[in-house]
């Protein structure tokens, strides 16, 4: 599991077993819509997922 | 067996409302569970059922019964607790056979009754053991056996694994599973474990603050989440939650960019579950690595 700080959070991706990261080692995530859920920003209720 | 309706119930200390009110049916043979942290009103709303606790408002229904005048013992329910409450002076066998004797069944009944209810629970080496020669697991296998011995239509069961270690957690998670497929028994089960209550519950309630987030299956809680707090509670680990702005179905953070999204422009909340993500080449988020963690299948 890899762990990078994005939209002031800590964000948690799924790894491949063989992935050899390293702390600070810069890396991209693939984030497709289709998993995405959306909520109200002052709420926190379900908007939708798409 | 017995379904089990809440109407508006509700729970104050003076200025301090425990539960908000609280409309559930509970259907004849289900296993729901009560999920939420510390102070959500689980255990309250449980002890309310019981007759433990004093409803302040609403109706408690058992089997179509109004049963909130009723004492704990003429609600026809059993219940199990983290702590066991066994009689530590008593063997197993007297144990599993004191309710029968409480609620003056023929003592006639009493063996076959025992042997079932410890056999059920795979005891029957144990019968003649006191409490503390028994692991903690045998311990609550003791209380679950205790519980069905008389045949109650309904169970009551608070945090029962929770002074279990870990790898005893999951065999008598497992045979509380498999009870209650043999008995199918409508069961009420508390507990702050988002494991327990996803491996067990027919459906689930999630609690916060003394009022109900969600009512769900697993999978509907899971999928689906209500809100953020839901969103945030279920699911090891729990789904990341992002602060950004949507623009045109675009959303935008530090160091994020999902296009494809469909939602009101305007500041929102985005979320996924960190086993939908992967890594890439390229990607909706790209940032440095702030820590890694192997959790054995990534």
């Amino acid at each position: 599991m890899a762990t990078v700080q994005a939209g002031g959070a800590l964000v948690a991706v799924k790894a491949a077993k063989d992935f050899q990261g390293r702390i600070g080692q810069p890396i991209a995530a693939h984030v497709p819509a289709r998993i995405c859920h959306l909520f109200d920003a002052r709420t926190g209720v379900r908007l939708t997922r798409t | 067996m017995a379904d089990i309706q809440l109407k508006s119930l509700t729970k104050r200390w003076g200025a301090f409302v425990g539960l908000k009110p609280m409309d559930l049916h509970i259907g004849d043979g289900e296993f729901l569970v009560l999920l939420g942290p510390s102070g959500c009103g689980k255990t309250t709303t449980m002890r309310m059922i019981a007759g433990l606790e004093d409803a302040s408002g609403g109706d408690i229904l058992i089997g179509g019964k109004r049963v909130n005048d009723l004492e704990p013992k003429d609600r026809d329910i059993a219940m199990v607790f983290q702590s066991y409450g066994l009689y530590p002076t008593m063997t197993v066998y007297e144990n599993i056979r004191f309710p029968l004797k409480v609620r003056g069944i023929p003592e006639a009944e009493h063996h076959d009754r025992v042997m079932r209810a410890a056999r059920t629970v795979e005891l029957t080496e144990f019968l003649d053991r006191k409490p503390a020669a028994l692991s903690g697991g045998q311990r609550q296998r003791v209380a679950l056996a205790r519980a069905i011995v008389r045949k109650p239509k309904v169970f009551l069961m608070d945090e029962p694994l929770s002074n279990l270690d870990a790898k005893l957690r999951v065999s008598t998670r497992a045979q509380i599973k498999n009870l209650h497929h043999e008995l199918r028994t409508t069961t009420i089960y508390v507990t702050h474990d988002q494991i327990e209550a996803m491996t067990l519950a027919d459906r689930v309630v999630v609690m916060s603050r003394g009022e109900v987030q969600q009512v769900g299956t697993p999978l509907e809680i899971y999928d689906r989440p209500a809100n953020t707090f839901v969103a945030g509670f279920i699911g090891s680990p729990a789904m990341n939650l992002m602060q950004g702005t949507l623009k045109g179905g675009v959303f935008e953070a530090e160091h994020v960019r999902i296009p494809g999204l469909a939602g009101p422009d305007g500041p929102v909340t985005l979320g996924f579950r960190a086993e939908d993500a992967s890594i890439a080449a390229t990607g909706e988020i790209a940032a440095p690595i702030y820590a890694m963690e192997l959790l054995g299948d990534a």
